[in-house]
């Protein structure tokens, strides 16, 4: 997103002035050169390829826990896309595509009983499901202006009943409370881009400042009982509790290292993370909801819980970083769910806590797939979806165990 | 998308992308034809990618970078390298080159390439929250410098 001071770097950026172009024919020229000197070398060193390939096995793991990764004997059994449909059953999955540009608003597009059949519902960012499926909520932003400017809407999970609850231009990344009765976002509050945390009902009454950081503000997440809200500012996770406003760090992140994307137990009393350590890469952390000692728990990203306490978390994997997925189980022992060489984007939990949505992008290109996987990576289902670049996806809904 | 299209249509963000990261625009200018160079030998899986500016101005980023250690080599060993001045250097772009080559990639994508977050991480290998980090340390570490600087 963008701010007054984002686009003052931006002018000052866009005024370097650039040389007049060298003839687009000398560079194909020297393009064509590179392109055949890259097949013979394609084509001649295959065998020093491979010594070299097998020079590197055995790169020291994580320093941390060890951990014995145990993959799925065989590859997933796919499902047909009606059984996919079936699994939705009568919740929603929402998929929110997005584009290069930051200030255009992506497809919202819904399935499931509540959903609108994989159609286009509405068109904007930061689109988020409510905990019953039955509604969603995004921002719009304006993409033609030099400053930032978005709103909060809310509409039925089909689309219908579109309403804009925020006219302050200011608002955005609107997250739905558990109970689907209030809807927290982001505002930004001056033109030199301080950001807070206002909640809001759902019928866009009582609107409520909860934080005074005046910093730019990530990753809001609701707790499971819907008394708290922890999200990161300066690297660090932050909770507050809605009713009182009161906002307390509960980790603290070493110099040059930030902490990002919260996520929730099932109890509320944990919390899991994403330490970033720069070029070290990334590790995944817990700590108690109240704060105190972080523990890693593996190297990797994203982390997510689900409703039943294990956590899914992202890896970046060989000499080409494609992302896999993997869960952590409530006892600690870890599973791969994908490999090869589809690169792995967004994902949730379904609410059952048994399935995987996930944006994938097959063979390491940027067009996408969207994926349906058992946490047992037992089965996989793909849903219908067309080459725009999905961005986030979400599953929300009632929890119907003879679903 | 036909290559002389995309070309045309990058070759000043990618330039201005070189610039920021290395001392003269003659090096700039090299890393840049380099990196279009490079994409052309590419094109036939890049034009696929919507993110095709990106890969040629992440790889002008690091070619530019490359060329100012050279540049920075030549000097130490007294090899007269010099190019045409810098002709709007500013404060700006002074607190850019002092960031970290990681956090000066992100920002660089992020406030000349105009990509997302999402396709920044995916572009530099990393998770979201790393550019993030990146991003938000930059803007911290440019606003100290500008506000220093009265600008």
């Amino acid at each position: 997103m963008s701010d007054p001071w984002d686009d003052h770097v931006r002018d000052a950026l866009g005024r370097i002035e650039a040389p007049a172009r060298p003839p687009v024919g000398r560079v194909a020229q020297k393009g064509r050169r590179r392109m055949w000197a890259r097949r013979a070398v394609g084509s001649l060193g295959g065998a020093a390829m491979i010594a070299a390939v097998v020079g590197v096995v055995g790169v020291a793991g994580w320093s941390g826990v060890q951990e014995p990764v145990r993959s799925s004997a065989q590859e997933p059994r796919a499902i047909s896309a009606m059984n996919a449909e079936k699994l939705i059953h009568d919740q929603t999955m929402m998929i929110n595509t997005c584009c290069g540009k930051r200030r255009h608003n992506g497809r919202i597009r819904t399935y499931g009983r509540f959903g609108g059949g994989g159609s286009v519902v509405a068109r904007g960012v930061y689109a988020d499901v409510s905990p019953d499926g039955q509604r969603i909520a995004f921002a719009r932003v304006v993409p033609s202006q030099r400053i930032f400017i978005a709103d909060v809407y809310v509409a039925d999970a089909d689309g219908s009943n579109r309403r804009r609850l925020t006219r302050d231009k200011i608002s955005y990344a609107p997250s739905w409370s558990p109970d689907g009765s209030k809807i927290a976002m982001i505002k930004r509050l001056d033109p030199s881009g301080r950001e807070d945390i206002f909640v809001i009902n759902a019928d866009g009454s009582d609107p409520r400042r909860l934080t005074n950081h005046g910093e730019l503000l990530w990753d809001l997440t609701w707790s499971p009982d819907g008394t708290a809200i922890a999200y990161v500012v300066n690297d660090a996770v932050h909770v507050v509790q809605v009713a009182f406003g009161e906002s307390v760090q509960i980790t603290t992140p070493p110099e040059r290292v930030s902490d990002h994307m919260p996520s929730w137990s099932p109890d509320g009393r944990h919390i899991v993370f994403n330490r970033s350590f720069g070029r070290r890469g990334d590790e995944v952390w817990r700590v108690a909801a109240a704060g105190g000692d972080a523990v890693p728990l593996t190297h990797g990203y994203g982390p997510e819980y689900s409703s039943t306490g294990e956590v899914a978390f992202q890896r970046r994997e060989g000499k080409h970083g494609i992302a896999h997925t993997f869960i952590l189980d409530s006892r600690g022992a870890l599973r791969r769910l994908t490999r090869g060489r589809n690169d792995d984007g967004h994902y949730d939990w379904a609410p059952d806590g048994r399935h995987i949505v996930m944006c994938t992008h097959p063979n390491m290109s940027r067009a996408s797939l969207v994926r349906i996987l058992s946490a047992d990576g037992s089965t996989t289902a793909n849903v219908g979806f067309d080459a725009e670049v999905c961005y986030w996806v979400e599953w929300e809904g009632p929890l119907d165990p003879g679903g | 998308v036909d290559f002389e299209d995309f070309y045309a249509a990058h070759f000043e963000r990618v330039f201005r992308a070189a610039y920021v990261s290395c001392h003269g625009r003659d090096a700039a200018l090299d890393a840049t034809q380099e990196a279009f160079e490079r994409a052309y030998a590419r094109w036939r899986r890049l034009r696929k990618e919507p993110w095709a500016s990106g890969w040629v101005m992440t790889t002008a980023l690091r070619l530019a970078r490359r060329r100012s250690r050279e540049v920075a080599v030549g000097h130490s060993l007294g090899v007269d390298e010099s190019s045409a001045p810098e002709t709007d250097s500013g404060e700006l772009l002074e607190a850019l080159r002092r960031l970290s080559e990681r956090q000066r990639q992100a920002t660089v994508l992020f406030y000349v390439g105009d990509l997302s977050v999402p396709a920044i991480a995916s572009l530099m290998g990393v998770s979201e929250g790393t550019v993030k980090a990146h991003l938000a340390q930059a803007r911290r570490a440019l606003r100290k410098s500008l506000e220093g600087a009265d600008v």
